[in-house]
């Protein structure tokens, strides 16, 4: 009799614990993907905007001083393929300047500026002057569960922007 | 031969509490799971939203750069001079690209959401400011702020 009970209330205990395992297992691919992507995105930004090409890159690209690791990564939990989309963006950048030309106007006694109505900024490649200054990057990496083969993906996105003239 | 029948369900009442042992450790451990993974999404919130953080301040200091007159003007005019008079620099930091939402954000149905803020430290003996760009984003609930500090030059003009 008090093997039978033994026995029996094995089973769901088995059960649970065979299901905490998976969950943990697939916590820790998921970890690893967040922290292989996040530290991808940080080497993107540090890599500036002239080192990064247009296009979808999906192989390691050289910096110079380091290689920004895309592709696939094999790891003891899963393989990661990591990807960068990158394309231009056209920004607007809003403002309203002073009007110094007017004959009250005094640099030195702000109660004396007059500000003009908005003007606008734009750098939307429609010429060599108003070529693209900032680069919209969205990284992805993509994963299998092994046990039931489903893909799973994770999305990043940040902007460069070109400094230089 | 009394002895032995006493003894005879002792085995019943040591696998009850051998089960009742190894229940209570499952369920703790289920316990645990259950908690580690509601910090996963946590992790990727806060992930994403620095680094989309990250990228706005890029283009905030880039505005900065392309436009330093005109934002010393309405800054000085709006945060220091005059604080009623906060149209100029309200439009500096305005854009849709440095206080705005993106919709769909990372594949998800979701809104991120954004503001940027300019403060200058000045350092009155000297021509030389700090520029501080602070980035206050929200996404799923998730409230971060990104800081980006540079140092600039400038001729005083007043």
């Amino acid at each position: 009799m008090a093997t039978v009970l033994l026995a029996v209330a094995m089973i769901p205990i088995a059960a649970v614990i065979g299901f905490g395992h998976r969950g943990t297992s697939k916590d820790f691919r998921n970890l690893t993907a967040i922290q292989l992507l996040e530290g991808v995105m940080y080497q993107t930004l540090a890599a500036g905007y002239n080192n990064i090409p247009f296009g979808t890159l999906n192989t390691p690209v050289d910096i110079g001083t380091f290689t920004l690791p895309l592709g696939t990564i094999a790891s003891t939990t899963a393989n990661y393929d990591i990807s960068l989309s990158v394309t231009g963006k056209s920004v607007t950048f809003s403002y309203r300047p002073v009007k110094i030309d007017q004959p009250t106007f005094i640099a030195s006694d702000a109660s004396t500026w007059v500000f003009d109505n908005t003007h606008d900024l734009v750098f939307d490649n429609s010429s060599v002057a108003n070529a693209f200054r900032v680069k919209k990057v969205v990284g992805t990496i993509t994963w299998n569960e092994p046990e039931n083969n489903l893909q799973r993906s994770i999305q990043m996105t940040t902007f460069l922007s070109r400094m230089e003239e | 031969m009394r002895k032995a029948r006493n003894s005879r369900g002792i085995a019943i009442v040591l696998v009850l509490a051998l089960a009742m042992a190894l229940l209570i450790f499952g369920v703790t451990y289920m316990k645990s799971i259950s908690q580690s993974t509601v910090v996963n999404p946590d992790l990727l919130l806060r992930a994403q939203i620095d680094i989309l953080g990250e990228g706005i301040a890029n283009i905030a200091l880039l505005k900065f750069k392309e436009l330093p007159s005109d934002f010393y003007y309405s800054y000085y005019k709006g945060r220091v001079a005059d604080t009623t008079l906060i149209g100029p620099i309200n439009t500096f930091e305005g854009d849709a690209l440095l206080s705005g939402e993106i919709t769909n954000f990372n594949g998800t149905t979701d809104t991120a959401s954004f503001t940027t803020r300019y403060q200058v430290l000045s350092q009155k003996k000297y021509d030389t400011d700090t520029l501080v760009v602070t980035v206050t984003l929200g996404f799923r609930g998730m409230t971060r702020e990104i800081r980006k500090t540079i140092n600039t030059a400038r001729k005083r003009l007043f």
